[in-house]
């Protein structure tokens, strides 16, 4: 993407751009974004830790024993 | 092979991913700062879907444990819902006090506070810390169960106290603005759109997690009864050679 297209609105460079210079003006954006991001860290670390456990123990128990399927 | 998935679960998890998508954006940027608080009422829109996801996970939680007790199947499977419920529940209750303590830290200028609202707060999520620990004490599966289910259904009752400890006391946290009791709904209709999204993507969230977690569970007891067969037929195989 050349420093036009970057400029040019419409774009998703400039889209992104300027979305992210709107979040980091705001007042206290660190209290603001940190909220944000240990929300989406803490959850998605618990599904990722439900997945992988129920992948692993997945093949260990016949289909039969899965009423949800 | 298959897995804790289902049609259901993946259509729940792209609702809870679309709507997290807006609460992100019209969170962050399309919705307008607040008169009075700034851009700290950003936090807002995963703070209270957070307390209510947490609220609805200690509900469930009581209500499977009561199914367990006194209903007529008196299932296991209740017992795992209810584990799974708390499980989520305590995440978003520590959740709801980490962003609430952001809040703070920007609206009264300290990260914490013993309010009446705070406090009974904590005073919840280190109940059900202590409830996730019951449920790790030995014993055989329904003896767990059935002790487990007694302390949710005492648990449960803190809930009204906290919810109402901003009127029942001088509190610090702010009184209900969408949920007041008079109907006087104090927010633009952007940021109560928003709200009310986050509450969606949450709720979504919530169910798919106790979905996969209870039906976990599940995979944990049946594999666990495997392992033990197969423990006892070596040993029996070993008593035999």
């Amino acid at each position: 993407m050349t420093d036009a297209a970057m400029r040019m609105p419409g774009t998703t460079v400039f889209e992104m751009h300027v979305f992210a210079m709107d979040v980091l003006a705001m007042e206290d954006a660190g209290f603001v974004l940190g909220s944000y991001a240990l929300s989406a860290v803490a959850i998605l670390a618990l599904v990722a830790a439900t997945l992988r456990r129920a992948r692993r123990l997945a093949p260990l128990v016949r289909d039969e024993d899965k009423p949800w399927t | 092979m298959r897995g804790t998935g289902t049609a259901t679960t993946r259509g729940i998890g792209v609702v809870a991913l679309a709507c997290m998508a807006w609460v992100v954006w019209g969170g962050l940027v399309a919705t307008p700062r607040d008169v009075v608080q700034g851009d700290a009422v950003r936090i807002m829109y995963v703070h209270v879907p957070s307390a209510w996801v947490a609220y609805l996970a200690f509900v469930v939680t009581a209500v499977a444990s009561a199914g367990l007790l006194f209903g007529p199947r008196r299932s296991l499977g209740f017992d795992r819902v209810a584990g799974a419920s708390a499980e989520v529940g305590v995440l978003f209750m520590g959740l709801t006090l980490v962003t609430g303590s952001l809040w703070g830290r920007i609206t009264w200028g300290e990260f914490w506070q013993w309010d009446p609202r705070l406090t009974t707060t904590a005073f919840l999520f280190v109940t059900y810390l202590g409830y996730l620990a019951v449920r790790g004490l030995d014993g055989a599966p329904e003896q767990r169960a059935r002790r487990a289910a007694v302390v949710a259904l005492l648990a449960v009752l803190e809930i009204p106290l906290v919810h109402f400890s901003v009127v029942l006391w001088r509190s610090l946290h702010q009184r209900a603005s969408v949920l007041d009791p008079g109907g006087d709904v104090k927010l633009d209709d952007l940021m109560l759109f928003t709200l009310f999204v986050g509450v969606v993507a949450f709720t979504c969230l919530y169910t798919w997690l106790v979905l996969h977690r209870s039906r976990l569970a599940a995979l944990v007891e049946v594999a666990g009864r495997g392992e033990l067969d197969r423990a006892i037929a070596a040993r029996r195989a070993e008593a035999g050679a």
